[in-house]
């Protein structure tokens, strides 16, 4: 039986992948501006300070518990998903405006949909084991483990 | 509009709010902004106009494009962005713009990004904004509204966590350091300091971006400093913090190395200040360098706005300038990919760009004295 856990939609879509976790708060800014400048096919974490560095992330589903970082977060988040090269959607505890506004802009202004999903408590997200199929749908703010 | 709507739904706003002024980040030219520079573009081929006061971060500077020529190439968006810009109304280019005349008040409503510039308007101005970010920014600018949810609710501005500074003869160096490992403690719960109260507002500006890098940290109030944390009862809102955590100066050893990158050779860049300096931090750093010469193969920049830097030749300070070779700037460190290996006496700066963190008298003697380590 898969398991279905509800939190809260941050933007839309629906998108399966394997999961990738990490407990350490996750910088959006610092683990994908170099990637992006180097005009990489990859999305090799590139923040040195995280459990997650050198891993590429490409359609994984990205589980952390929150965002943090300098405010570049949004449009860094939106050129990952326009050039399709970052993960599929994430899921997070704790959400924030920020890293919303990625990928609302994308679905707004360029029809792509990133979904976020958040308000799922981290006890729970913890248990999944990396590689693990998740279904995500940001339409109605539930994630499936398949 | 339909982009803030979207956002204040998913985040219980339950309405916009009007805005004083913006602040957006959405400014630098390097290649990785394209899908926001189009946004920005589409907005200004609308003929949209900001509503409120907007200024932005810091671009490339020109002056130095001699010293920079390796790197102008990758500065693909920069003139597109620039005249989309003006032509939406936005001038005024620093991550410091409450030095500029884009000064918050307390009480009053923002909507800013540049995770420096939002913490130093919640913190050390009372004034209320959220974390923006580099595109909702402008959709806020342009319309004069925010959505109303988070940090504009006096009740989200409670602290939530106290750190206790046990010593008193810290130095800026030790100021950033103790900002680091704040946010990396608070991630994004509101922390309240004691021990800081004599702490000048520059060094409030250099701790708070420090933290604002390693957490989500948008507010911090220290006891007997900012305005909303007149004692520890108001910055609790009369709560008990949830966690106490101690800070002594040993501690702050680990953090200094854990954050640095350390390189074999000497540095071929020595960036100060950033966020960008203040012009009592400017002259602090010439009176440094008062009879001293930056070595031929080290680029010593120091950071600062546009107004510091004109009244800075203009002032006695200029001399020590020129003579001392060190090049006093508007360039961002932090997104100017200059030449490693980097030093800085930025926290924020080590922490996105992999430079050595050093004191500012370190950094001095290193591109003084040519060592790789002192």
């Amino acid at each position: 039986m898969p398991k279905i856990l509800k939190g809260r939609s941050l933007s839309s879509g629906i998108v399966e992948g394997k999961a990738m976790v990490t407990k350490q708060p996750f910088s959006i800014s610092a683990a994908f501006t170099f990637p992006l400048v180097q005009f990489s096919k990859k999305c090799k974490v590139a923040d040195r300070t995280h459990e997650l560095y050198k891993k590429d992330v490409k359609d994984k589903i990205l589980i952390f518990p929150y965002p943090i970082g300098t405010t570049t977060l949004g449009f860094v988040l939106l050129e990952v998903i326009v050039r399709k090269i970052g993960p599929k959607a994430i899921i997070c505890e704790k959400g924030e405006p920020l890293m919303s506004s990625g990928a609302l802009a994308a679905e707004i202004f360029f029809d792509l949909q990133f979904p976020i999903v958040d308000q799922i408590d981290f006890s729970e997200l913890e248990k999944i084991e990396d590689g693990t199929i998740v279904r995500v749908n940001g339409n109605d703010g539930t994630i499936e483990i398949i | 509009m339909n982009l803030i709507v979207k956002l204040g739904d998913s985040f219980g706003a339950d309405k916009l709010i009007e805005i004083k002024s913006a602040h957006t980040v959405l400014n630098f030219g390097l290649n990785f902004v394209n899908a926001a520079a189009e946004i920005l573009n589409r907005t200004a081929e609308a003929g949209l106009k900001v509503k409120v006061r907007t200024t932005a971060d810091p671009i490339i500077d020109l002056n130095y494009a001699e010293e920079l020529k390796v790197i102008l190439p990758m500065f693909t968006l920069h003139d597109q962005l620039m005249r989309d810009l003006e032509r939406i109304g936005v001038y005024g280019f620093t991550c410091t713009p409450y030095y500029l005349d884009n000064k918050p008040q307390f009480g009053e409503h923002y909507a800013w990004s540049e995770s420096s510039a939002v913490i130093y308007l919640n913190s050390v101005l009372g004034g209320r904004s959220n974390r923006e970010g580099g595109i909702v920014d402008i959709a806020c600018a342009i319309t004069g509204k925010t959505p109303y949810h988070g940090l504009h609710l006096s009740e989200n501005r409670k602290g939530k966590i106290l750190f206790k500074i046990l010593f008193d003869d810290w130095d800026t160096y030790d100021l950033t350091s103790i900002g680091l490992k704040i946010g990396e403690i608070a991630g994004n719960k509101i922390p309240v300091i004691e021990g800081l109260k004599k702490i000048s507002t520059y060094n409030l500006k250099n701790l708070g971006s420090a933290s604002a890098s390693t957490g989500a940290v948008a507010l911090i109030h220290v006891i007997g400093k900012t305005p909303e944390a007149k004692n520890i009862e108001s910055a609790f809102q009369n709560d008990k913090p949830e966690e106490i955590v101690e800070i002594d100066k040993d501690s702050l050893k680990e953090v200094k190395e854990k954050y640095s990158t350390e390189w074999e050779n000497p540095p071929k860049n020595v960036t100060i200040g950033c966020p960008q300096l203040n012009e009592e931090e400017v002259i602090t750093v010439l009176n440094k360098l008062d009879g001293k010469k930056i070595l031929s193969n080290i680029n010593f920049w120091i950071c600062t706005n546009e107004l510091t830097r004109d009244s800075i030749k203009k002032s006695k300070y200029f001399e020590i300038l020129k003579n001392s070779g060190a090049k006093l700037t508007t360039l961002c460190p932090l997104l100017t990919p200059l030449p490693r290996p980097l030093m800085t006496n930025s926290a924020k700066t080590c922490f996105y760009s992999n430079a050595s963190y050093r004191s500012l008298d370190t950094c001095i003697k290193v591109a003084t004295e040519g060592k790789n380590n002192a």
